[in-house]
């Protein structure tokens, strides 16, 4: 160490020391050495900045290495793959079957003017094209357009023929097209789309913003099997007795979920285009009709509810009614006083209008209103009819709408209020989506326990020994009421032409479905001595229905029957 | 030693820098597997998605039932065939062995009526008795008995009405 050493740092005064080493060698002259020191100085600034970023990068290196390195994210950002999303969500039916869904498929278009020779080329595609005429190609590829659709939605099996074919200036366009697995069998709920997608029916045009934007399919309440059970015998009654048309409906009485929902005649929802108006028409939900005795159900209902009743009970109905210009008949009369049980059993008119009178105008249009059948039914469905009532409602129109004339509802509000009056008296809207957990279970009271006990009774016995016997389904309880109603036609009741249904709950001693079948202008058959009624008609529907269903909905046959809410009235009945 | 020391930091230089090349070919041709699976993960859902529309389309109900009309020559079942397990007693102790047939046709099973208990070996028939005692589960005190005794009463006696008109109905009571 000598005092020539300038820096008090030790690394430089070795520099120093090594330096003044050298001078004893090299010699240097004031000005050299002055360069020298200038350069040297000029070396020491530079080498500290850098040594300085080195480190700085050094120390970064570690940090990221070894420090920062710890908390890096084991897995991959990219660890799932972008699932596959259709342009609009599924429809399935309550058990995951697909009933309406959307698939990539690919359309043939064409750019006209790279066509050399339009006739060749359009008889060649006709011959592999299903349902393109070669006139109508051969106009297409004529026409000089930069684009023309051949057909959209063809078959892969198309697609590879025309691959095949081989000509210049065709080519492919994926796309996306609603496919209907079953076709027809609930094409009035589920609905149809457009060509390019959009709801323009039933639940398909309801559900539109839902759909489009959803990745979840729409659970419906329906069950494809009984959809398909209830279709084929309403078809089956249709076809026997020259039906135009017919509807049928399964209710779960305790969560107001349509379990099926049928309307006679269908369309496929494919070709919806090319269906008639009247096949396209809902008859369950949008057609309204004058449903017949089975109102006698709401009535008696109501006569026991407010008390204006028991079932002891007895009416005179002997003698037809008459009221202004109007005389009641009973269609099967029994000379002499009916019990409410009897009236009910053998669907008196007289016994059911002498009730109606004591009850009211006001007391039953204020229950038929809780029931439901004053106002459109709130299904999710976009056909929804509204209810025909009179107006005004005088007395006469109260004595027909109690045996159900004069009164036009769907068939959907009637198996609503039927489940009311069975289920212990709550209504509650029906749906066509499927229920999940912890639902909210909007309900109103309408008629207490014990009318519901009673009316199930009733109607029990109404198939044991009254009109509607042969909607019998053994061990199932079936109880239920016929209903046969002239149909109006141009302001008068036509004698030929008539509504047949049959509305049933089972099983009665805790009632869990109600099934309502319905015939449109059935013609009487030789099998069936000229009669078209409900009870020969639609009530072997609702039989054939319950007996195929009833182990699909987990209800087992039983061999006693409903406790008879009065004992003795039943002996009587058995033994008239 | 300045050398020695520039030297084996080059090496190591080279040696981490052909380890990063490795490892960023290995990371390039991984992302390329990964991009063929997501490729293939998409293209077998569409697959699904078609299948299920397809599946849903063959199990029309109608063509199911054609289809068993056709092919299998089954009826529908009646009510008369469906039973519960409740309603079948539990096996008195002295009962002797248990018949094949009897429990067959209480299980709901369909059997023609032509499977007689006679050909049922009792390896089958101690089978058959454990299914019984564990279908009575109220009163499980009814064993098998190993060896075979022949029946002190005649057949399905001691049984109640319904089940007697249940199994009639099927063809099980001569």
């Amino acid at each position: 160490m000598t005092g020539q050493t300038i820096n008090c740092r030790p690394d430089l005064a070795r520099a120093a020391t090594r330096g003044q080493a050298d001078r004893r060698t090299l010699v240097f002259d004031g000005h050299r050495k002055q360069a020298l020191e200038t350069g040297r100085t000029r070396l020491l600034v530079a080498s500290i900045v850098f040594a300085a970023a080195f480190s700085v990068i050094g120390l970064r290196l570690l940090d990221l290495a070894l420090i920062q390195g710890g908390s890096e994210p084991r897995l991959a950002g990219r660890e799932t793959s972008e699932s596959f999303r259709t342009s609009r969500a599924d429809i399935v039916d309550r058990n995951g079957v697909v009933l309406a869904t959307t698939l990539p498929v690919s359309s043939l278009a064409a750019n006209a003017r790279q066509i050399a020779n339009p006739a060749e080329v359009a008889g060649r595609l006709a011959t592999v094209l299903n349902g393109v005429h070669q006139s109508k190609l051969r106009t297409l590829l004529s026409s000089r357009s930069r684009f023309v659709w051949l057909k959209r939605g063809i078959t892969p099996r198309e697609k590879q023929a025309v691959i095949r074919l081989g000509y210049p200036g065709l080519f492919f366009k994926r796309e996306s097209r609603r496919f209907y697995p079953h076709g027809s069998l609930a094409a009035h709920i589920v609905g149809f789309t457009s060509i390019d997608g959009d709801g323009i029916g039933g639940l398909e045009l309801a559900f539109d913003e839902m759909l489009k934007g959803g990745t979840q399919p729409l659970e419906l309440a329906l069950d494809m099997r009984l959809q398909h059970i209830l279709t084929e015998e309403l078809q089956r009654a249709m076809t026997r007795f020259d039906g135009v048309g017919a509807a049928g409906l399964v209710l779960d009485v305790h969560t107001g979920e349509t379990i099926a929902m049928v309307s006679l005649p269908s369309f496929d929802p494919k070709h919806v285009g090319s269906a008639s108006m009247d096949a396209r028409f809902n008859r369950a939900t949008l057609g309204v009709y004058e449903m017949g005795s089975v109102f006698k159900i709401f009535t008696t209902a109501m006569a026991l509810d407010a008390g204006v009743v028991d079932l002891r009970d007895e009416y005179d109905a002997s003698k037809p009614l008459r009221v202004a210009r109007f005389t009641i008949n009973d269609f099967k009369p029994k000379d002499r006083p009916l019990s409410i049980a009897e009236i009910f059993i053998y669907s008196s008119n007289i016994g059911t209008a002498k009730m109606a009178i004591d009850a009211g105008t006001d007391l039953q249009r204020d229950y038929l209103d809780r029931l439901g059948l004053l106002k459109a039914a709130g299904i999710e469905l976009p056909e929804v009819g509204t209810p025909m009532l009179p107006s005004p409602w005088r007395d006469i129109n109260t004595i027909t709408i109690s045996y159900g004339h004069g009164l036009a509802v769907t068939p959907l509000q009637v198996a609503n209020a039927v489940a009311t009056v069975v289920n212990g008296g709550k209504w509650r809207p029906s749906t066509l989506i499927k229920r999940r957990e912890g639902d909210v279970d909007v309900t109103h009271q309408v008629l207490s326990e014990t009318t519901s006990r009673q009316m199930r009774w009733l109607m029990r016995l109404g198939v044991q020994h009254g009109t509607g016997g042969k909607a019998d389904a053994r061990g199932y309880l079936v109880g239920g009421k016929t209903g046969t109603a002239d149909k109006l036609r141009g302001g008068s009741y036509s004698d030929d032409a008539r509504m047949a249904s049959f509305v049933s709950a089972f099983p009665m001693d805790d009632p869990r479905y109600v099934v309502l079948a319905m015939v449109d202008e059935p013609k009487g058959i030789e099998e069936t001595y000229g009669y078209a009624t409900g009870g020969w008609v639609a009530a072997p529907v609702v039989r054939e229905v319950i007996r195929r269903a009833a182990p699909l909905l987990g209800v087992d046959p039983v061999t006693h029957d409903v406790e008879p809410e009065q004992p003795e009235l039943l002996m009587e009945v058995a033994k008239r | 030693m300045m050398r020695l020391a520039a030297l084996f930091w080059l090496a190591v230089a080279a040696i981490v820098a052909l380890f990063l090349f490795h490892v960023k070919y290995e990371v390039q041709h991984l992302e390329d597997r990964l991009e063929q699976a997501h490729a293939q993960i998409n293209r077998d859902q569409v697959a699904i998605h078609i299948l299920e529309a397809e599946w849903s389309h063959l199990n029309r109900p109608d063509r199911i039932g054609r289809l068993a009309e056709k092919h299998l020559g089954l009826q529908s079942a009646q009510t008369s065939q469906l039973a519960s397990l409740q309603i079948i007693p539990s096996r008195p102790l002295d009962a002797g062995p248990v018949e094949a047939g009897t429990v067959q046709a209480s299980t709901g099973t369909n059997e023609s009526p032509g499977t007689e208990t006679a050909q049922q070996t009792p390896a089958r028939e101690e089978e058959s008795g454990a299914q019984i005692a564990t279908a009575s589960a109220p009163q499980p005190s009814a064993k098998p008995s190993a060896k075979p005794v022949a029946p002190v009463k005649p057949r399905h006696a001691d049984l109640p009405a319904a089940v007697r008109t249940t199994l009639a109905s099927m063809g099980s009571l001569r």
